[in-house]
This record gives C-alpha cells, sequence and structure tokens, in this order.
C-alpha cells in the first residue's frame, strides 16, 4: 500500500487518542479504587452492585432492629428481676411473721405498703418515654391505683388502662419477632385464672394488719405462685432474647459475606492497574517517539 | 520538419511543459494537509509526429490535461459508512451524558434513596410514637420524591439539548446542501468550457462526506458531472443546482420534528425515515432512549406510591385517624412529592392498624416497610430495587452499545480513510523526486535550447 504523510500522521493520532483514554480509564480506577466506575464500564456487575449495596443497608436495619429489641427485653428483664426480687422479700416477711407478734406483723404492714408502691412503679416502667407493659398504649400509665374511691388500705384496687397490644420487631425480610407487650399476664392476671400481685399484696397487707395467722400464710403461698407467674414471663422473654440472639449472630457473619461479594464486584485490583497504567505509559511513549521521528520531511533531508 | 528551429520549438514546447509539470507538484505540495484534496499530476503526451525522409520523427512533448488521481468508488463507499458512524458517534456521545445521570457508583442515586426511606419505615417500626424517627421518615421520604423528580428532570434536560442540537444539524444541513448546490453548478459550468474541475470536485466531496455526518445521502453522479443527493428514504436533497430545504416542526411532546419540504412546498415528517448521521443518533436518543428510561422511571413512581400509599390509608395516624395519602402529586416521577400535610404535621404517619391501638402499634410501618421485598414490579416479579437496577444496567447495556458500533465504525472509516489516502494522497517523498524528475528535465531542456543556440552560431560563422 501506499503509505503517505497523512496516513501515518493520523493513525498516529489514532493511536494516542486510543491511548490516552486507556491511560485515562486506568488512572480512574486508581483515583477511585473501584473498578466500575459508570453503568457501561460492566452494566451486569454494576446491577450486581447495586443489590449487594441494598441488602447490606437492609441488613444494618435489621441489626438495628434486633439491637432495640433486645434493648427492649433487657430492660423488662432487669425491672421484672427487681420485681421478683421485692416479692421474695414480701413472701419472707410473710412467712416469718406467721409467727410474729401482733407489733411485729403492724411494722411488716407498714413496710409492705412502701413495697407495694415500688412494685406499681416498676410496673409502669418506661423506655424511650413509652410505658413497657400497657400494651399498644404507650402514652398511658398501664396501672393506677384508684384512691379516689378508697377510703382504707384494705379498698384499694390497681386498674390495668393498656390493651393486649404486641411490639413488633422486622429482624430479616418479612420474618418479624413478637413481644406481649400486655402488663396482665405479668402483674394483673385475676381474670385469666392467674394472680393479681397488687391485691394479692393488699391481702397480705390487711391480713397483717388484722392480726389473721390463717390468712397470712395462705397470702405467703399465693405470693409464691406469683414469683412464678412472673418467672415464667421471664423464661419465655429469654427464649426470644435467644431468637434474636441467634438472628443477629446470622447477619453478624452474613453481612462481611455479602460485603466480600460487593467487594469483589467493584473494588479494583490497584496492583494490575498500576502494571497496566505503567504499561500503557510505555506504549503512549514509543508512540510519541515514532511520532517525532515521521514528523521530519524523510527524503528533504537527502536533498542538497 | 527537422530544422535548427524544430529543435529550437521542441526545447520550447518541453521548457513549457517541464515547468507546467513543477506547477503541479508544486500544487500538490502546497495541499499536503488541505483535507480532501486529491493528488493532481500533468497528463505529458508526444506532440503530433511527422514524416520525414528517414522515417516518422517526433516533435517534442505537449501537456494534455492535469489529472486528479482519484477512486469513485472508494468516496461513495466513505460516503455511506461515514453516515453510519456519524449515528454512532452522536449516539455514544448523547447515551454516555445519560449515564452520568444514572450513574450510582458512588452511592448515592435513587438506589441508596430508597434504600434509606425503607429503612426509615422500620426505624419508625421501632419506636411508633417516636417525633425523631417520624421526622426521619419525612425528610427520608422527601429526599426519595426528590431524587425522582431531579432524575425525570435531568432527563428531560438531556432531551432539551439534543432537541437543540437537532435544530442546529437542520440548519447545518441546509447550509451545505447549498454549498453542495453551488459546486455542482460550478463543476457543470466549468467542465463544458475546459476538461476537469479537480480541486472544486475535491470540495464536494468534502461537503458530502461533512454531510453524511449529519444524516443519511445516497449520493450519484449525472453524466454533467452534477451530484444528486438523496436523504431518508430516497428524497431530494440536492440535485444540481436545486436544494430541497429541511426545517423542524414543534409535535406534540413539545420537541422538534425534522421535516422535508417537497417541490410544491408540502411539508414531510422525515423523523422515522432518517437512518444515520447525527440526526439519527440524536433522534433515537432523544424518542426512544429517554422516552424508555422516562417511562420506566414513572412506572417505578407510580406503582411505588400506589403500594405506599394503599397500606397507609389502612393505617391510623397518631390521632387515631385513618391515614391520608403518604405521596401525593402526579403518579410519575415528576410528580410525586410527600403529601403536604405529613409534611407539615408528622404525626399524621398512619404507623398503626387500629385507631384504638395508638400510639404503641407499629404493624402499619411494619407492612409498609415489608413492602421492599415484595414483587410488585414487573408482573409481580421484580422489587422496586430489582426494577431499578434493570434500570441502570440497561442505561450501561445503550453505553457499551452505542460504543462498540462507534468503535467499530469509526475503525472502518479510518480504514476507508487510509485506502483512499493510499490511492489520492500527496506524499511528499514522491513529490521531492518528482521535483527533482522535472527540474532535471527543465535544465535538459534548457541545454537543448543551447545546443541548438550554438548550431545557429556554427551556420553563421559558416559564412
Amino acid at each position: 500500500m501506499r503509505v503517505t504523510n497523512n496516513t501515518m500522521i493520523q493513525s498516529i493520532v489514532r493511536y494516542l487518542t486510543r491511548q490516552n483514554e486507556a491511560i485515562y480509564d486506568r488512572q480512574n480506577i486508581i483515583a477511585s479504587g473501584k473498578k466500575i466506575n459508570k453503568p457501561s464500564d460492566d452494566p451486569l456487575g454494576m446491577g450486581r452492585v447495586l443489590s449487594y449495596r441494598q441488602s447490606i443497608a437492609a441488613i444494618e436495619q435489621y441489626q438495628s432492629n434486633i439491637k432495640t429489641g433486645r434493648t427492649r427485653l433487657e430492660v423488662i428483664e432487669a425491672n421484672l428481676d427487681l420485681v421478683d426480687n421485692l416479692l421474695q422479700v414480701v413472701r419472707s416477711l410473710a412467712e416469718t411473721e406467721v409467727a410474729g407478734t401482733t407489733a411485729s406483723r403492724q411494722l411488716a404492714a407498714d413496710d409492705l405498703k412502701t413495697i407495694y408502691d415500688q412494685v406499681l412503679d416498676l410496673a409502669n416502667s418506661k423506655l424511650n418515654e413509652n410505658y413497657l407493659f400497657s400494651g399498644y398504649q404507650t402514652k398511658t400509665a398501664p396501672f393506677t391505683r384508684d384512691d379516689s374511691l378508697a377510703t382504707t388500705f384494705d379498698q384499694y384496687t390497681v386498674t390495668y388502662n393498656g390493651d393486649d397490644g404486641e411490639m413488633q420487631y422486622i429482624v430479616a425480610d418479612n420474618s418479624r419477632v413478637i413481644m406481649d407487650a400486655d402488663g396482665r399476664p405479668i402483674f394483673h392476671n385475676a381474670a385469666a385464672g392467674g394472680l393479681n400481685i397488687f391485691d394479692e399484696m393488699r391481702d397480705l397487707i390487711v391480713a397483717l394488719e388484722n392480726d389473721d395467722t390463717v390468712a397470712i400464710s395462705t397470702q405467703s403461698d399465693r405470693l409464691n405462685q406469683g414469683r412464678n407467674q412472673i418467672k415464667n414471663i421471664r423464661s419465655a422473654n429469654a427464649a426470644i432474647v435467644y431468637q434474636l440472639k441467634t438472628t443477629e449472630n446470622h447477619w453478624d457473619n452474613y453481612k462481611p459475606k455479602i460485603e466480600n461479594l460487593l467487594g469483589d464486584e467493584e473494588v479494583a485490583d490497584i496492583t494490575q492497574a498500576v502494571l497496566e497504567l505503567k504499561s500503557l505509559e510505555i506504549a503512549y511513549e514509543s508512540t510519541l517517539a515514532t511520532a517525532a521521528q515521521i514528523s521530519q520531511p524523510g527524503f528533504l533531508n537527502f536533498l542538497k | 520538419m527537422s530544422d535548427i528551429n524544430g529543435v529550437l520549438s521542441i526545447a520550447g514546447q518541453a521548457l513549457i511543459t517541464q515547468q507546467r509539470a513543477i506547477h503541479v507538484t508544486g500544487h500538490n505540495i502546497a495541499n499536503v494537509n488541505t483535507p480532501g484534496y486529491s493528488r493532481q499530476r500533468l497528463i505529458m503526451s508526444p506532440t503530433v509526429a511527422f514524416d520525414s525522409v528517414v522515417g516518422i520523427m517526433g516533435n517534442g512533448v505537449s501537456a494534455d490535461e492535469v489529472e486528479r488521481i482519484y477512486d469513485r468508488f472508494l468516496n461513495a463507499q466513505i460516503t455511506s459508512e461515514t453516515y453510519v458512524m456519524g449515528r454512532w458517534d452522536a449516539q455514544k456521545q448523547s447515551v454516555e451524558s445519560l449515564e452520568v445521570i444514572f450513574n450510582e457508583s458512588l452511592g448515592s442515586g435513587l438506589n441508596q434513596a430508597m434504600s434509606e426511606f425503607w429503612n426509615a419505615w422500620q426505624a419508625l417500626s421501632n419506636n411508633p410514637s417516636g417525633p425523631t424517627e417520624r421526622q426521619i421518615l419525612v425528610t427520608r421520604s422527601q429526599v426519595l420524591a426528590s431524587t425522582f423528580n431531579k432524575l425525570d428532570a435531568d432527563l428531560a434536560q438531556a432531551q432539551q439539548d439534543l432537541d437543540r442540537s437537532i435544530v442546529g444539524t437542520v440548519a447545518d444541513i441546509n447550509e451545505l446542501s447549498a454549498q453542495l448546490a453551488d459546486l455542482n453548478q460550478k463543476i457543470v459550468s466549468f467542465e463544458t468550457v475546459t476538461q476537469s474541475a479537480n480541486d472544486y470536485r475535491d470540495k464536494r466531496d468534502v461537503v458530502l462526506k461533512e454531510l453524511a455526518e449529519l444524516i443519511d445521502i445516497n449520493a450519484f453522479e449525472d453524466e454533467h458531472g452534477a451530484v444528486t443527493a438523496l436523504i431518508a428514504n430516497g428524497r431530494p436533497l440536492v440535485s444540481g443546482g436545486s436544494v430541497w430545504q429541511l426545517s423542524t416542526e414543534t409535535n406534540a411532546s413539545g420537541l422538534e420534528d425534522v421535516v422535508w419540504t417537497d417541490g410544491a412546498g408540502n411539508t414531510v415528517n422525515i423523523n422515522t425515515d432518517i437512518s444515520g448521521g447525527r440526526l439519527k443518533g440524536w433522534l433515537e436518543t432523544r424518542d426512544m432512549v429517554i422516552v424508555d428510561l422516562v417511562n420506566r422511571l414513572d412506572t417505578l413512581a407510580q406503582n411505588l406510591m400506589t403500594e405506599v400509599n394503599n397500606l397507609h390509608q389502612v393505617g391510623f395516624d397518631l390521632n387515631a385517624n385513618a391515614g391520608e395519602v403518604f405521596f401525593d402529586g402526579s403518579a410519575t416521577a415528576a410528580g410525586i412529592a410527600v403529601n403536604a400535610n405529613i409534611v407539615a404535621d408528622f404525626n399524621l404517619v398512619a404507623a398503626a392498624m387500629d385507631p384504638l391501638t395508638v400510639p404503641g402499634d407499629n404493624r402499619n410501618a411494619i407492612d409498609v416497610a415489608n413492602l421492599q421485598h415484595q414483587l410488585v414490579m414487573s408482573g409481580n416479579t421484580a422489587t422496586f430495587s430489582d426494577y431499578y437496577s434493570t434500570l441502570v444496567r440497561d442505561v450501561g447495556n445503550e453505553v457499551l452499545k452505542a460504543d462498540s458500533y462507534h468503535t467499530h465504525q469509526s475503525e472502518m472509516v479510518a480504514q476507508l480513510n487510509n485506502y483512499r489516502e493510499s490511492i489520492s494522497g500527496v506524499s511528499l517523498d514522491e513529490e521531492m523526486i518528482n521535483l527533482l524528475k522535472f527540474q532535471n528535465a527543465y535544465a535538459a531542456a534548457a541545454k537543448l535550447v543551447s545546443a541548438s543556440d550554438e548550431m545557429i552560431k556554427t551556420v553563421i560563422q559558416m559564412i
């Protein structure tokens, strides 16, 4: 083929453009640390990158939900543990007072009135300004002592103001953990065949004040049953905590795997990019050197 | 007559002819970098011989014509490959600008906005009456809506930019058509008098190539040397000295269509008949690619709106009232907006399932959050985020496709140009050798003059 000066110059321009493009690509990869810098770099890969990113964002949210759920259960557990301790105190007082004197029974009754109020306070515990034991009625105190009707202690009753609501947490795609937020099965379960802890305590106080040994003994047993009622709830909660922990472990293991996949998909092999850049630069420089050579008129040099 | 004057006349003719050849060489050298220039050469031939007593004797040289070295079929091929290249060049450029709009590689974009939106619903479900959670949800929803709005506005802007390019290109085509008609007339009138309008022809080839970059051109030459150029399915653009003007007219979507005016002054919309050149590339991106992307974004926005609104209206807000629509505005990517009442009062976010279970009930918030994983798009086969990932992937594929066609086609045109250059291009080495050759011949012819002169002197001295 007949090759003219323009043929050579045009092909050099073409090669330089192409090499510049390739160098620019590598520089982008090195600067961003990513091999996918725009969708057209790898359309399928970009699709996977988006789906991994979405999974990671979702997992992080699940982890946060699980943490919130666990916090709730831990706070409930701490409260119920305290209630249990108080009831234990009540019960041992009662057991002692079965053999007690009228005077000591009076003193014990006064102590129990304080404990009664403490248990009522615990049953009205809040987390983040939300009542824990009032079902969906999180802004309403679940248990109130109806003071207006009562003239003497034996007329005190505690009313439940909440509902049978529950608290749900999303812990995985389309999967949720449900926690009962109803305070009645814990403290106020007489209607469902269980015990009303408040009434039992009141009755014990009344029995102590009335110096009624048989009643004191009965109440001591019933309060023991009350402790079991709370223990059952606590073990049910422990099962939920276990479930949350297992799910959390799952996500803790799963998230790094997705992050690895994301890394494989989009993180650039910098060493490789640098090596490629070096060899492209060599090619680029040789093209430039060639260009300098041929841009000098050939035959003209030999005239004269 | 083989006398001394005859030798002198041969010498004189030779001097003139070699000088002309040097002139042509000079013209070639001068135009070594002129685009589209075809090298020329002087065709020389011996003049008519005469019959002498010793037989036929030559009578020197004459310059017949200046010939342009050229392959006409090659040029036709370059024209047709050029309009294909022009199309992909324009399409590549324009889809690359769309890719920037959908560039999610930095992690900010609709994909992230959607993730954060769903996560905000989950966060709300963890504390259904929490003012912080409610505020964050409202903010994230606004970001989501405005991300949709921005994508749509960017696409509309890209469409407007292409529209302006199309209008400008139509003006360029008219300008080049006028030049082509003018050159046609010059060539025809020039060639009836002399032989070949070499430089005008080169110039016309350049104009045809420039036209082919803009629109599909089918050009052929008639017997008088005038070129007829047909565009868009055989409609004449230029024939001889006549030009059929192109213009634009606003269509129903507010964009400009390309129209061709026939001899009787009727306008014909040729948008779909244009098959090459930058016009095709721009029309394709403006009317097919962008329209498709806008439609898909609209579908996504519309479905998202419907699904979220349906659930939200089933729920109850913190005041135990039934939920209002969550998103309002028109059901498009451009129109989607968060209900202004909810923006003004985040207590209107309906997280509960029942008016009696407010404020602790999070079941409706959970239902909305779970929409994230529901297959509600593409005939119940894809989630919202799948649908959008596919869209981004397709934008990437469009760029790859245009890029590979463009690379292939420009390689092809470069090869053809090389081929053309190998036939018609000026080689300085060659011209320098020719220059020497003609210079030597010129010197020898001058020597012939002085030889004749000496011969005459000899004859005179004999007397």
